[in-house]
Order: C-alpha cells, then sequence, then structure tokens
C-alpha cells in the first residue's frame, strides 16, 4: 500500500531518449525575469538555465519568487520584463503544451468533482493524445487503484501524484515541479525524490522548486538559489554547500551575506 | 480548435452536475408543462369561452421556467473552472487564453442547443396534450408555423446559457452569477419592465420575442430584432469578460 512498494515503476538506468547531445534546446532558460505586483518586485531580473538530462534544484525560502517565476515560464502569470522560454520558444506558443513541457503545480488544479481519470481525459484530450496514456500515467504514479475516486476525496500526496501523472500524460522532455514534496510524508517524499531522478535519468530536463534545501541538494545536479526575487546563487550541490555543514546552513550564510550587502 | 472543442467537451460531460443540469432541466420543464397546462384547462373549463387564451403561447410558458436551468447550465459549465483551481490546468493545457474561451463556449452552446431542442418541441407537445380540447392538435400547431418559435425558443436558450457562461467568466466566481441571473430572469426583468421602459431591452426581456409571439415590446420589436438585442449582450458580456481574462495573472 505505500508508495515506494512500486517504485520500480521508475525508470533509472541509461535509458537516455533526450541526452543533452541529442537535442541541445531542450532545456529551460530564463532572461532577466521580472514581476512586479504594485510597488513589490516579486522577480527581480532573474535569469539562470536548467539543462537537459539534469535536476536542476530551484531553491529559496517561501515568498522568494520561486512559484512566481514557475508561473511565469508556464504562460500563467504575466511577465513584466525579460524572457522565459522553454525548448527555445515561449510556453505560450506551444501547439500541443503537454507533448513538451510537464507542469506538476503545487495542490490543486482539478475539479474535485471529478474522477482522476476523467480529469487526466480531458487533459489528454487537449493535448491530443490517445486516452490509453491516462491508465500508463496513473499506473506510473501509483494511483491506478484509485482512477474511479473522486478528486475530493484524494489526501494531500495523491493529489500531488495526480498533478505529476497529469505533467506526465504528453511524454514531455521538460518537467516543471513546484513544491513537489510538501506536505509529504517521509515514504511519500523519498517515492517522489526516487521518481524525479529517475525523470532525469531518462535525459528530461527537471525543473524543480522547494524550499526544502537538503531534500533538493541530495538529488539536484544543478542549483538555482533565489532569495527576494533575486538569484543569490548557482552551482552544483557539492559547490554551493562548500565549508557549511549543510545547504541550509550554506544558504543562511548566503542570504544573511546578500542581505548585509544590500540595505 | 476541434481538439480543444473535444477536450472541453469532455470535460464538462464527466462532471456529473454538468448532465445533471440538462437532464434536470429537461424534466423539469415538460413536467411543469403538462401540470401548467392540465390546470390551465380547468380554468378553461370554469371560464367558459370568455377567457382571452393563445395555446400557442401556452405551449411555451414552461420555457419560461425552464431558462432558469439554462443559466444554472452556463454559470456550471465555466465556475467549475474556479473550483479546485481547474482554470490553471486548462490553460497550461490550452495556453491560449481566447482559444480556451473559445472552446468553452462552443460547447456551452452545443449542450445548451441539445438540451433545447430535445426540451422546447416535447414541453409544447406535453402542453397541448395536457389541455386536451383546448390545446392545438399537430396540423394546426404546424398550419399555425409554430416551428418558427420553436426555434426562437431555441435560440433564446443557447444565448441565455452563453450569456449565464461569459457573466461567469467576468465574475470568476458561481455564486453572484448564478444568483443574480436566476432572479433577473424569472422575475426581476418583468418587475423592471413595468417600471421603466428601458426594461423591455434586457437581455432576457428582448430574447423572448423569439418565441412569444404576441408579447408586447415597449420598443415595438420584433421577433429577429429582440433576438438581436440579446445576442448584442451576449457579445458585449464575452468581450469584456475576454479582455478581463486574457490580461489577468491566472
Amino acid at each position: 500500500m505505500s508508495p515506494e512498494d512500486d517504485t520500480p515503476t521508475v525508470h533509472h538506468g541509461p535509458m537516455r531518449r533526450w541526452g543533452p547531445g541529442n537535442d541541445d534546446e531542450s532545456m529551460i532558460e530564463i532572461r532577466g525575469l521580472t514581476k512586479r505586483f504594485g510597488a513589490h518586485t516579486a522577480v527581480d531580473d532573474l535569469s539562470f538555465t536548467a539543462a537537459a538530462g539534469q535536476v536542476t534544484g530551484f531553491l529559496g525560502p517561501n515568498g522568494a519568487g520561486k512559484s512566481t517565476t514557475l508561473r511565469m515560464l508556464l504562460g500563467l502569470d504575466r511577465i513584466d520584463a525579460g524572457t522565459a522560454t522553454v525548448t527555445g520558444v515561449p510556453y505560450t506558443s506551444l501547439r500541443r503544451p503537454g507533448t513538451v513541457v510537464g507542469a506538476q503545480l503545487d495542490v490543486g488544479g482539478a475539479h474535485p468533482a471529478h474522477t482522476a481519470r476523467a480529469h487526466l481525459a480531458w487533459i489528454a484530450r487537449a493535448n491530443g493524445l490517445p486516452l490509453t496514456r491516462v491508465d500508463e500515467v496513473l499506473e506510473r504514479v501509483d494511483l491506478t487503484r484509485a482512477a474511479r475516486a473522486r478528486v475530493r476525496t484524494f489526501s494531500l500526496g495523491m493529489g500531488q501524484r495526480l498533478n505529476l501523472a497529469a505533467a506526465l500524460l504528453g511524454d514531455p522532455r521538460v518537467v516543471v515541479m513546484d513544491e513537489p514534496v510538501n506536505g509529504l510524508d517521509p515514504a511519500g517524499i523519498r517515492w517522489m525524490r526516487s521518481f524525479t531522478r529517475g525523470l532525469a535519468d531518462e535525459g528530461r530536463t527537471v525543473l524543480l522548486s522547494s524550499h526544502l534545501m537538503d531534500e533538493i541538494a541530495r538529488i539536484a545536479d544543478h542549483l538555482v538559489v533565489i532569495d527576494g526575487g533575486r538569484s543569490v546563487a548557482q552551482g552544483t550541490p557539492e559547490r554551493l554547500t562548500d565549508g557549511h555543514d549543510s545547504l541550509e546552513d550554506a544558504f543562511f550564510a548566503l542570504t544573511s551575506e546578500v542581505r548585509g550587502g544590500v540595505s | 480548435m476541434l481538439v480543444d472543442v473535444r477536450a472541453e467537451g469532455r470535460k464538462l460531460v464527466t462532471l456529473p452536475v454538468v448532465p445533471l443540469s440538462m437532464l434536470a432541466t429537461f424534466v423539469v420543464t415538460v413536467a411543469l408543462a403538462g401540470i401548467a397546462s392540465w390546470s390551465m384547462a380547468g380554468l378553461l373549463d370554469d371560464a367558459g369561452a370568455g377567457m382571452d387564451f393563445s395555446p400557442e403561447d401556452e405551449g411555451f410558458q414552461s420555457v419560461h421556467f425552464g431558462q432558469a436551468g439554462m443559466v444554472v447550465l452556463g454559470v456550471l459549465a465555466v465556475g467549475g473552472e474556479f473550483a479546485g483551481n481547474q482554470v490553471r490546468t486548462s490553460l497550461l493545457a490550452m495556453p491560449g487564453r481566447l482559444r480556451f474561451l473559445a472552446a468553452k463556449a462552443a460547447v456551452v452552446a452545443l449542450l445548451a442547443a441539445l438540451t433545447a431542442s430535445v426540451t422546447v418541441p416535447l414541453a409544447f407537445t406535453a402542453s397541448q396534450i395536457a389541455l386536451g380540447e383546448y390545446g392545438m392538435s399537430l396540423s394546426t400547431a404546424l398550419d399555425a408555423g409554430v416551428l418558427t418559435p420553436m426555434a426562437g425558443a431555441v435560440l433564446y436558450w443557447v444565448l441565455l446559457a452563453l450569456l449565464a457562461a461569459g457573466c461567469t467568466v467576468l465574475a470568476r466566481n458561481t455564486v453572484a452569477p448564478l444568483a443574480v441571473l436566476v432572479a433577473l430572469v424569472l422575475a426581476l426583468s418583468q418587475i423592471l419592465s413595468m417600471v421603466t421602459d428601458l426594461g423591455g431591452l434586457l437581455p432576457d426581456q428582448a430574447g423572448s420575442l423569439l418565441y412569444l409571439t404576441d408579447k408586447e415590446n415597449a420598443f415595438g420589436l420584433d421577433a429577429p430584432q429582440g433576438g438581436a438585442v440579446m445576442a448584442a449582450w451576449v457579445a458585449v458580456v464575452w468581450l469584456l469578460a475576454a479582455v478581463r481574462f486574457v490580461r489577468r495573472d491566472a
């Protein structure tokens, strides 16, 4: 019953379909991205990239501008300045976006009265995908038994996995995840971590936001750390953690430096 | 575009409340037509020939009450997007916001047309049967050209469902447009028309000229003009809704 029982469905290993050499556009590129809400600048001239076949951890405390950045990348929020592209083009210009980019955002996103299967079925249809994909992704995220259950009966973890299933429907080469381990129990966190690693090992570009630094440091290849809407550090987990006990310690050292420097 | 319409269609018909509202509209409207016309036949028995009575308009009386079902359908079809933040998923799947709205409007129109084209003729028939000797036979009804107001009633229901859907895109919630529009079509517009002539230009007052052939209108509008006034309301509401929906953050 526990989620990790079926972890074999996560494909580890050398199944690289979209390695960096195959398609150098399969990445996310953020350039000078800015978002203002009135006088408050939520995202301030932010730039970074996410490379294919890597898990890019997008880290920062709550309110740092992570979700806003991802929402601009995905065309949900308007961009005030700068650009955000996936595979070289803005998300909103993609004809069948689900076949290129899968997005698993925070809880919600499904009508409470829909069954899991009905929710995924209309998304599949909107992306021109066959309905057989619905059962495939339900199985991949271990929700087969809940296929006919209404979304309103779902636990937080099941809701997260339903959104993950929706993201994977179109077999996308780019996967964007916003706080995927938020509110999960240890078993759920373990499952999600191994699942995410598996996605990158298949050659997909994974961009994963979280405020849980050390959870992400364990699976990420590359880290982008932001605070107050600005980039404070980018690099490998090893490099950013260097000289500190944990990534979290390194983060607080970094952000206090920045805050001290700015004010 | 066809892909988007099919996806929207699947989204809505798999939401239990949508087919339920269509079925309820059908059942209530036809049952009401039978009951009301049966009691009208009783009144006519008592009053004798002294009553001013048109069996044709009587056949459309339940269409007037059943229209509330189209408000419910239109509001729920859009309001569902704001339940559980479904709209976020919709925009991820269809990032073109105008395309998404167009698909939504198309599906609302299709579902309303389906409901209306089954309900209106059957409600009219139930009414004529219940009227007994006062009712129209099939041949007299056809001779009287009843198919035109029937088509008008179907069009009126479709326009009303679209109006309700457009208002819900603007309001971004279910309760306000549902309360305002149901109150408007069932009572408020009638009252306003008595207060001021301008009431005759309200969407349902003008639109109902499409099927109520004897209805008085302060501006002397005929059926096509009444339909055009209502269509203009629908167009303006959707234009405002689209501008607002495209501009803001989801």
